[in-house]
């Protein structure tokens, strides 16, 4: 009964007070979208990091000189490390393709760095029980005669271990803080219709109406504002992570995070919608529910 | 004004028991005040302005809580409802206001509705109500239009017909010819003659003499803080 009653007359006040109904759209959005790019930035941050630690793959660049059958014997040697699972020798034309497919860049320009700017490398996996044995396997391959340089994620890691701790964080503390103005926005915007249409609220009360009644239309207008302006804040960091995305090409380092970087999956974005009305509806709630006790006070 | 039944005959509709309301600590406007409401009488409610006319109909309506004292309708003591029975005792009264209480934005129909969609009736049945309540004031042919477009004497007949929702036995006036030119005020104070012929209990707020004197009733003047009943010539003469 409260719904058949609210829902029109919610549709009513929102289109009777447009103006107000827009502004509370707008501010609703800017907080929305604000909350949004951070929230975005942060499980951006959160992929990239989880996506490198989860990569146990370590390179022996191998000194340039060497024939295949010292290189042949290095990977024997590696291979029959137990912890290795698997090892493969990836030659310079290889290891351009593969960097050309990483990159998602044109391969005939890599190619025109030319196939000698790359060493013959020996790329191996461990088991996945011996992950946290990466650093001293690594170290220990450093050691054998013909291997230039070893190069593996952990080593990267540790250069920026501490960025993505402070990104998340930051991150952390600035969703926190959003959310709590995004409440306190919303509360505010509902208190301010609500204190225009005090009126309509004590007649409603006048003609018998129960609280539970006259909350319904303004509980359900509150679900409208807030869904409507969590849809348009969704459209302004699409539009904002599509624009940033775009222009991510410009070197390898930024192309690769083009390629990793990731947006709001769909059913996390339906569940941030329905957060976002459910807020609407409990900030429209507690407002109308003072107000009528001020009212009936 | 119809003859009121013998006095000994008739049952107390509504009594007021030592009530006593003040406003923020300030004295009160009414102190320890003590009254008895005849069932189907019709009572004018009189006095000056801010003697305590519209408190009266607010504690009536359970929109104000008195400090001390009851208030019973039909023996039954109002003041300790809970939230969700005040909405249901408003329902059994019909009430004007002298500002109309009454929705601009939505149309006559809609705003006499009101009440009814509050209480729970849906199609047909609502039409038919509405068309009822509509009818005895003769609004039927312009229920479409906005009441923001409306005379004030118009506003006032669309709230006598929506305070008609429920056949009220009780209903309340406050000021309801205030805003309202001599023809449109007898207009509206015929309406509500009407509906005490047929048995309700009516109080009617109003400062208007010439109005008391044009249709006579029993008269509660409230004065010094206490509401007395009085003869026209007791109130003319008190001023």
């Amino acid at each position: 009964m409260y719904l058949r009653y609210g829902i029109p007359r919610a549709l009513r006040g929102l289109r009777t007070n447009w103006r107000s109904t827009a502004n509370n759209v707008l501010i609703l959005a800017a907080s929305l979208a604000m909350l949004g790019m951070i929230v975005l930035l942060y499980l951006n941050v959160v992929h990239f990091s989880e996506s490198w630690l989860s990569n146990t793959t370590i390179s022996l660049f191998l000194k340039p000189g060497l024939d295949d059958g010292q290189r042949q014997a290095l990977l024997d040697q590696v291979r029959r490390h137990p912890l290795v699972k698997r090892a493969t020798l990836v030659s310079p034309s290889k290891g351009l393709k593969d960097l050309a497919d990483k990159l998602g860049a044109d391969p005939s320009l890599l190619a025109a760095a030319g196939q000698e700017g790359l060493p013959y490398t020996i790329d191996f996996d461990l088991f996945v029980d011996y992950r946290s044995k990466v650093g001293s396997v690594a170290e220990r391959f450093r050691a054998l005669p013909g291997v230039q340089d070893v190069v593996y994620t952990e080593r990267l890691l540790d250069q920026v271990r501490l960025f993505f701790l402070m990104v998340k964080i930051i991150g952390g503390f600035f969703i926190g803080l959003i959310l709590i103005s995004f409440y306190l926005i919303v509360s505010h915007a509902t208190k301010l219709s609500l204190y225009a249409r005090r009126e309509e609220i004590e007649i409603l009360s006048l003609v018998g109406a129960t609280r539970h009644f006259i909350r319904s239309a303004f509980i359900v207008e509150g679900m409208l504002v807030a869904l409507c302006g969590g849809v348009l804040a969704t459209g302004i960091v699409w539009i904002s992570h599509q624009l940033l995305i775009s222009g991510l090409s410009f070197n390898a380092v930024t192309a690769s995070i083009k390629q990793q970087a990731v947006f709001f999956p769909l059913d996390g974005l339906a569940a941030a919608l329905c957060a976002a009305a459910l807020l609407g509806a409990v900030s429209s709630s507690i407002a109308v529910t003072r107000l009528l006790r001020d009212f009936q006070s | 004004m119809g003859q009121p039944a013998s006095r000994e005959n008739v049952a107390t509709k509504i009594s007021l028991e030592g009530l006593t309301k003040s406003y923020l600590g300030m004295l009160p406007v009414l102190d320890d005040v003590s009254c008895q409401i005849d069932e189907g009488e019709f009572y004018y409610l009189t006095g000056v302005s801010g003697a305590g006319k519209t408190t009266v109909f607010r504690l009536l309506m359970l929109i104000e809580r008195p400090d001390t004292g009851t208030i019973r309708f039909d023996g039954e003591d109002i003041t300790r409802l809970t939230i969700a029975e005040q909405a249901r005792h408003r329902r059994r009264i019909g009430m004007v206001f002298q500002d109309y209480k009454l929705l601009a934005s939505d149309s006559i129909e809609e705003n006499v509705a009101l009440p009814l969609r509050v209480a729970g009736y849906r199609g047909a049945r609502l039409r038919a109500k509405t068309e009822q309540q509509l009818e005895q004031v003769g609004l039927v042919q312009r229920r479409r239009e906005r009441v923001a477009g409306l005379s004030g004497g118009e506003k006032q007949l669309v709230s006598i017909a929506r305070a008609l929702a429920f056949d009220p036995k009780v209903f309340f006036a406050d000021e309801p010819t205030g805003n309202l030119d001599h023809t449109m005020a007898y207009r509206v104070l015929e309406l509500i003659r009407d509906l005490h012929r047929q048995g309700c209990t009516v109080i009617v707020a109003t400062h208007d003499l010439g109005l008391i004197r044009a249709f006579r009733a029993r008269t509660l003047l409230i004065k010094d803080r206490k509401l007395h009943e009085v003869r026209l010539a007791e109130h003319r003469a008190s001023g």
